[in-house]
Order: structure tokens, then sequence, then C-alpha cells
């Protein structure tokens, strides 16, 4: 794999140089080429077999991520944010045997790690622990790398199958449209096991230089160890956060040269307390999906004044076109390019209905603006983003229907400061169980799904053609909020 | 006034832990998947209206904040 080799070179070249920066340790590349030769050790008595990470642990993500590429195995990026009941139905469609997981989560995931024929633990020795073992040999005919997990239309997550055309391709593009060099420090604070945060890892490793990894929730362990970075990045509810601390943002950026987003649009309000904060450091907004292993599009910093709203131009080696006509200016946005996925896990129905003629559908709506960036204008299904997790509401409603058997609960989204959106609920009907579907939220998805209010109705939020849609739902809960 | 029991009865509400479960005054709730960072974020809110308490960004780590053993030491230390 390109990345671990890439290491190990740095490794022989440069051993001292820190590879990863955190708050407990720093780990130089010669420790972490170790590491990983000494994980992948013990990962390669199988090989071309999938084995899934959960760890809260960045470090150790980086490790399993790394020590599963070494042994010639592909790793499985589960989306474990979505709790036990979730994954471990989710393993089981996937078949999934092997897992690598933190030793203090394991008692969150029972089911799901119950099957596991191959486990194995990691704690902050960084070394895997074997608890289970079987042999099991696979082929590998697709030449597939990675798979990563995004929301799908069927109520679960998909996996995404990337190769390694795929990852090389969208890694060079962004080392180019960022300049990255071994003197960079990129920031990861936004979760590793999706596309963003895997970009974040395969770039600055591959263009030799390190990462500092930190935790959100701890603003403060931001600012601190954040100081040493060069290129942070964030999704806009990471700005958000950190931005409602003038001089700890200032001062904890002051060698930022780069500030990256992606996982939705910038405000413009973000940007220019950005700017005004941090006035020498450019902001670069960038665009793309999991399906096209990262990044599409990117607004280059001098066009970024007139371009607010845009998804920008295409990184090298992409194309995007909109599915307009003559009548209407508007339309579904495709891609292609080396990036886009090899397809979805199992899921052939899936991949021929989003990957057309090599041509990825994007399911955003846009249109092309004077200057020939695209406007992004919405979205073609009822997919909503919430933080940086795109969600379908009328899914969550089914199963809402299905195991707490509530039925007419309608979630919609709202603007909210911190996250950029958020969810509420119109139920209609008697007797609100509000505690339960609070709680079914908070067993089953990231914290910040669970809706902010849940209110009652006296009829159906339906449209003038008597649909349920984001819109419906939104428009009726404005009126009661009048 | 029991400042762990608050806090517990505050994850217990918002269903953060289910409501039958012992839980180690020692555990960090980060690291064991208690609380992401949206839900930490809220804890804090929590924290600051029910304490009345001001909670600089500069205490905002994971010594000062990541059980609720150095949950009550932090706020009686503010108070």
């Amino acid at each position: 794999m390109f990345i671990t080799k890439k290491i190990i070179s740095t490794a022989k070249s440069d051993p001292k140089k820190v590879a990863i920066y955190s708050v407990d340790k720093n780990i130089s590349y010669f420790y972490l080429s170790d590491l990983i030769q000494k994980n992948g050790n013990i990962l390669s008595k199988n090989s071309n077999i999938k084995i899934g990470i959960i760890t809260l642990s960045k470090v150790n993500y980086i490790l399993a991520l790394l020590s599963i590429y070494k042994s010639g195995n592909i790793p499985v990026a589960l989306p474990f944010e979505f709790k036990d009941d979730l994954l471990s139905k989710l393993v089981k469609r996937d078949g999934i045997t092997a897992c690598i997981i933190d030793e203090s989560l394991v008692s969150k995931f029972p089911s799901s790690i119950k099957k596991m024929s191959c486990l194995y633990y990691i704690d902050n020795s960084n070394i895997l622990n074997e608890v289970k073992f079987s042999p099991v040999f696979e082929k590998n005919p697709l030449g597939l790398q990675l798979v990563l997990y995004t929301s799908g239309t069927t109520g679960m997550p998909k996996g995404v199958m990337l190769s390694k055309k795929n990852l090389l391709s969208n890694t060079k593009s962004i080392i180019k449209i960022l300049n990255l060099k071994s003197t960079d420090c990129g920031a990861l604070v936004i979760p590793p096991n999706h596309a963003f945060g895997n970009s974040i890892i395969n770039t600055h490793f591959y263009s030799k230089g390190s990462i500092v990894v930190a935790n959100i929730g701890f603003k403060e362990e931001v600012f601190k160890s954040c100081r040493v970075s060069t290129v942070f990045y964030g999704v806009p509810s990471t700005y958000n956060i950190l931005l409602d601390n003038k001089s700890g943002f200032s001062k904890a950026f002051n060698y930022v040269r780069i500030f990256a987003s992606a996982g939705g649009a910038l405000l413009f309000d973000q940007i220019k307390l950005i700017k005004k904060y941090c006035p020498k450091t450019k902001i670069i907004p960038m665009y793309g999906q999991t399906e096209a292993t990262a990044r599409l599009s990117y607004i280059p910093y001098e066009e970024l004044n007139s371009s607010i709203g845009t998804i920008g131009i295409p990184i090298p080696g992409v194309k995007l076109k909109i599915l307009n006509s003559y009548s209407n200016p508007e339309g579904e946005i495709i891609a292609k390019g080396n990036n886009i996925m090899l397809g979805y896990y199992n899921d052939l129905i899936s991949t021929k209905k989003k990957v057309v003629n090599g041509w990825l559908h994007t399911g955003d709506i846009g249109v092309f603006d004077k200057k020939g960036f695209i406007k992004l204008i919405g979205r073609q299904d009822d997919m909503v983003k919430i933080a940086d997790y795109r969600i379908n509401p009328r899914e969550i409603e089914l199963r809402i229907a299905d195991e707490l058997k509530i039925n007419n609960l309608f979630l919609t989204n709202i603007p909210d400061k911190l996250l950029g959106n958020c969810l509420v609920a119109l139920f209609f009907g008697k007797n609100l169980q509000e505690n339960k579907i609070k709680t079914f939220f908070k067993k089953n998805y990231p914290s910040f799904i669970c809706p902010k209010e849940i209110l009652l109705v006296d009829h159906l939020p339906l449209s003038e053609n008597g649909k349920v849609s984001n819109k419906s739902i939104r428009d009726c809960y404005e009126r009661i909020k009048m | 006034m029991d400042i762990k029991k608050d806090i517990l009865d505050f994850l217990k509400k918002e269903s953060y832990i289910e409501k039958n479960k012992s839980f180690s005054q020692k555990a960090s709730l980060t690291q064991e998947g208690i609380l992401d960072s949206i839900g930490l974020i809220e804890l804090i809110d929590f924290i600051k209206t029910k304490y009345k308490i001001n909670i600089p960004d500069k205490l905002l780590t994971p010594e000062n904040f990541d059980s609720l053993e150095k949950i009550e030491k932090t706020i009686k230390r503010l108070r």
C-alpha cells in the first residue's frame, strides 16, 4: 500500500521526524513504522480479509488502519458512532468477521464483536493484542483497498469500496491544490473514519509531513495541540465551536497557512470571522463525497470572495458536469475521475444507480454561475446534512415506526447556530413519548442527530399536493413557532 | 449538594447512559464512548447553567472534565 511504503521510507531517511502529535505523546516516523510493521505481522496470518476498526482514539485508528494495510488485508472504517444495534446488523450484512477495537470500548459493542472470528484489542500501548483468531484467506479480484461508510437510502450506511487508484489519485490531487509539503502538519480533529479524515491521513503521510490529533469536545486541547499545525481541517460546525473564542483561535492558529473545510458549505459570517482572527491565513472550502474517495472540487483562495456558495472548480483529474437542459439550467451534478469508487459493497443495484457510465451522480442539484463555477441549489432526494453526516429523515421515521411502534413522527432540519443544521420533530397523535424517542436517538445515533425539539401538532405536515417532505414539515414547524 | 449525582442524572435523563447501569466515577466519558464531542458541549452547557459558573475555555481539557470525579473537582474549584 502506497501510504505504508511512504511511511517506512520516511522512517529510514528521517527517523526522528514526528509523524503524529497528540496530547499524551508524539510518535516519530521510526516508531510509527516500527509499530505498523509489528502490528502488521500480527495481522498477516490472514490475507485479503476485511478487518473492521472500532476506535475512539485517533492515534489507535491511524495505527489500526496502517497496520491492516501493511498486513495485506482490507481496512473497514466501521461507522461505530451509530452504536451497537445498528453496527451488529451492518457487520452481519457485510460479512465482516475480523475487527480491531479499543479495549475501553469492548463493553459498548457486545453484539457487534460477538461473532467475529478474529478479534484484536488495542490500548494505550498501541500494540495489537490478539484475542481470537481463525485463519481465513480470501481473494481480492477488484483490487479493493479500503471500505468507508456513508449513509444510504436503505436505512443502513453503505460500504463504499475504494481501490488503490481511487485513493492515490485523490491523495495526489489534494496535495496539489493545498500544496502540501513535508514541513506541513495537518490538524485531525474530525473523525478519522470518514472520507474527510481519511484524506488528511493519506495526504500528509504521502507528502512526508505530520499530523496532529485532538478532540474537538475539549476546546483547549485543540487550541493547545494544534499550535504545531500548518493546515487546519474542519467541517462548518468545527469552525463554529472554535470561533467562539477569539484569542484562543488566533493564538492557536498563528502558524496555520490554510484553513480547509468540507462536509458542508462555510457560511459568509464564518469566513469573515476566520479572516478577522487570522488575516494572513488562506481559507479553502472544498466539496466532495465519500463515493468520490473524498474531494471533487475546491474554491481557489483568489476566487473566494466572489465564489462563496459555489463548489468552485474541479480538483485535478476530475470532470464535473450538470445534467441540465435548454429549458432548465439547474440539474444534478455528476462527476468523473480516477477517484470515483469501485461501487457499494455487496449492493450492485445501488451502485448502478449511483455510477452510470463512469459518472458519479452526486444527488446535489447545481447551476453554473457567470464565472462557470457551480452553485449548489439543493438535494435531489430528501437527504439533509447534520454536522458532516448525510442522513435521510424519512429512513429514521420508518425505523422509529418499525422499532418503537411510534407512527406519525416527522423529522426535518432547521438552521442551527452550532451545527449549521439540526433536526426537529413534529408528532401528530396522542401520548407523545418524548423520552422514549430521545432514548432511541441517543442509543442509535451520534448525539447531535437527536431532535432539539419535539412538538405536538394537530394536523399532518403535508404539502399542497398531499406529500410529506422536509420542506412541508419545516413549513409546519415554522408556523407553530411564529 | 451531590454534584456527581446531578451529572449522572443529567447523563441518564439525556439517555447518554442507561438508567439502571452502574457507572464508575473514574470512567472516561469520551474514551469509553459515553459522550461524543457535541454531547460534551451539551454537558458543559448544563454545568454552566446548573451551577451558575463560568468555565473559561482554558479549563476545557480532559484533565478537568473527562470523568465524574474530575468534573466534581473542577466545579468545586470554580464555585
